[in-house]
């Protein structure tokens, strides 16, 4: 069933062509490029003065490129994609019931799921751009460290990315699941950004009285299933955990759309 | 122009499916009802449409129109009833209902950021035409529609008449079958208003056409069927000219008289098969409009001419007003006839 395929064509071009995608990604980067920057001058100064250290005999560690640097840089681009991704997704299918285009495309033979599922993987065409432009960082760490054989461990490197692109798409999944409850933009953005930065604190509580609770809520939270892939390990399970999100909130979505033949 | 096919239910639809009963209606509608909560957009509503048969729709604002096209073209379904579009069954066979059905919503939804004629090649790919086939359909109906000066433009810069054409074109890539346009003509001008009307009239016969409108014209100038609908239900049904006949009962007639208003008035109501005499306006001093009514069936206006130059009154002008489905309109819906089945 390839017949996503129209729409998908459309929403990535409307992505590729709309100024605001643009914005949106400069914001991102500049936001990245900064603090990366400030990552990289504290990182040379600690590795300086561990050299100096080391030659007075003492056993303090130079700091590790990846530990420092990537695993680092890793932490804020998971973060800033959860603020990027409303920005992007809100107008997927909140905008389309809006302008009444939602019903055009409805009445053709095309099921609500090649429609959502031609946006979410435009938005998660837009991901992998964005974790591709983000390989420049862990570059810039091997470049600056070259000199000293400071290189960054490349399957960590790797399975990061690949974990970046997997986060990218739950959220993607959520926005347009968000998109699909409203017709104004807006809103889907706000519950997009608010659910995502909950997903995200499901770990945090304490919740010293019910260990089993805070357990399953960790479980479940969308940083947790990270662990693995920074460590530089592939567990099914972290795949497996993403990916049925994704399709969770998509299969909402579709039960979203779904309603009108019943509510509205 | 084809000509049109004159309620030719008696010709059968090539069925398209071993499933799909052969049916001599385009389109069969069986006691559909929709709620919205407490509301009742629809109330059982029946009718059929031969194929070819270009059916007007016509009713006040929130009579149902809208919601039944919605059901129609699966959008959403009935509360209960049936319908089957092409022989299809909208609920169980809805893919293939939306595959012989072009639909223009209210308002012609369209994309504004896109090209005119990426606009078109999107909706027939989303249509489901591959690649060959594709440019030849929408340069179809390109031309069909008079769309060629704009292909290269912005949606969103095209002016209400060119978005009206291009939502229509849309509903016409790949010649379906069945056509459902919800008001094609609202916020035209006139000149734009008498080709969308000529285009639809010109496919009678080689298409079924569903259309609503609020425009009274709209309906004797374009369809061969009308349904007039108010408050969900079918208020009255058939061709414009038997719902004036048996609708409508009288025939107007209108006649400029020079002449005292209280001696022509009376003159006027003596004349055989006149049934109601109402003055409509003063032209000047002794110039009067008056608006008679007739029997059915009925055409004093030679008597009245007779009745009036005798008595040495002058005429200055005599008409038949033709058809006022505009007063059948507004009778039918104000609720003075009731249901009525005319066919
Ligand atoms: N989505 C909806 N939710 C609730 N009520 C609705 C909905 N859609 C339509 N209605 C109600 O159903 C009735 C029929 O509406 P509909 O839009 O079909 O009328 P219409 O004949 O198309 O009117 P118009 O000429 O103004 O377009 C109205 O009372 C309307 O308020
Ligand atoms: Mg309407």
């Amino acid at each position: 069933m390839l017949n996503f395929w129209p729409v998908y064509k459309r929403e990535v071009k409307t992505y590729f062509q709309s100024p605001s995608t643009y914005v949106v990604l400069a914001l991102f980067f500049l936001i990245v490029s900064l603090i990366y920057q400030d990552l990289m001058t504290v990182f040379s100064s600690l590795s300086a003065s561990a050299g100096q250290q080391s030659m007075f005999g003492q056993t303090n560690q130079a700091p590790n490129v990846t530990d420092f640097v990537i695993r680092q840089t890793f932490q804020i681009l998971t973060s800033l994609v959860m603020f990027t991704i409303p920005m992007l997704s809100m107008r997927l299918v909140a905008e389309e019931k809006n302008r009444g285009t939602f019903e055009l495309l409805v009445t053709c033979p095309l099921g609500d799921w090649a429609i959502l599922m031609g946006k979410y993987l435009a938005l998660v065409t837009v991901g992998l751009v964005i974790v591709i432009l983000s390989g420049v960082y862990p570059l810039i760490a091997w470049w600056m460290g070259r000199a000293n054989g400071a290189a960054p461990e490349w399957p960590i490197v790797v399975s990061c990315w690949i974990a970046l692109l997997l986060i990218f798409s739950a959220y993607s999944a959520f926005g347009v699941m968000a998109s699909s409850f409203t017709e104004n933009q807006i809103s889907a953005g706000i519950v997009t950004l608010i659910g995502l930065i909950l997903w995200n604190v499901l770990g945090v509580f304490q919740m010293e009285k019910y260990p089993k609770v805070r357990e399953i809520l960790t479980e479940f939270s969308a940083g947790e299933h990270t662990e693995n892939f920074i460590r530089g390990v592939l567990m099914l399970k972290d795949f497996a955990f993403y990916i049925l999100a994704s399709f969770l909130f998509l299969f909402i979505a579709s039960k979203t759309l779904d309603a009108r033949r019943w509510r509205i | 122009m084809t000509d049109p096919v004159g309620g030719a239910p008696g010709k059968v639809s090539p069925a398209p499916s071993a499933v799909a009963p052969a049916a001599p209606a385009m389109i069969e509608v069986d006691n559909l009802t929709k709620d919205f909560g407490l509301t009742r957009a629809v109330d059982r509503l029946s009718f059929t449409v031969g194929e070819g048969e270009i059916l007007g729709f016509l009713g006040p604002n929130g009579a149902g129109k809208t919601t039944t096209m919605r059901i129609l073209t699966c959008y959403t379904p009935a509360t209960s009833g049936h319908a089957r579009v092409g022989g299809f069954d909208i609920v169980k066979q809805s893919f293939q209902v939306r595959r012989i059905l072009g639909y223009l919503p209210e308002n012609a939804p369209l994309y504004p950021d896109m090209i005119v004629r990426a606009y078109l090649n999107f909706m027939a790919e989303v249509k489901g035409y591959p690649g060959r086939q594709r440019r030849a359909i929408v340069d179809e109906v390109i031309e069909e529609c008079g769309l060629q000066a704009v292909v290269k433009r912005i949606v969103r810069n095209l002016s209400k008449g060119y978005r009206q054409r291009l939502g229509l074109a849309q509903a016409l890539l790949g010649n379906p079958k069945v056509l459902v346009l919800d008001e094609p003509t609202v916020g035209l001008d006139p000149k734009q208003i008498a080709e969308i009307r000529e285009l639809i009239r010109s496919m009678a016969g080689r298409r079924t056409v569903i259309l609503s409108t609020h425009i009274l014209p709209e309906v004797s100038m374009t369809c061969q069927k009308v349904i007039i609908i108010n408050n969900g239900r079918i208020e009255a049904q058939g061709t414009p000219e038997s719902l004036i006949s048996t609708v409508g009962g009288a025939n107007v007639i209108f006649a400029t008289v020079q002449g005292p208003a209280g001696a022509i008035q009376e003159l006027l109501r003596k004349v055989d098969g006149v049934t109601r005499v109402h003055e409509e306006r003063a032209i000047a001093a002794d110039i009067r409009a008056w608006r008679l009514e007739a029997a059915p069936g009925k055409d004093p206006r030679a008597a009245i001419g007779e009745a009036v130059v005798k008595a040495g009154h002058a005429l200055l002008e005599l008409r038949s007003s033709g058809l006022s489905l505009e007063d059948i309109f507004l009778r039918v819906i104000s609720g003075q006839s009731g249901q009525r089945e005319v066919a």
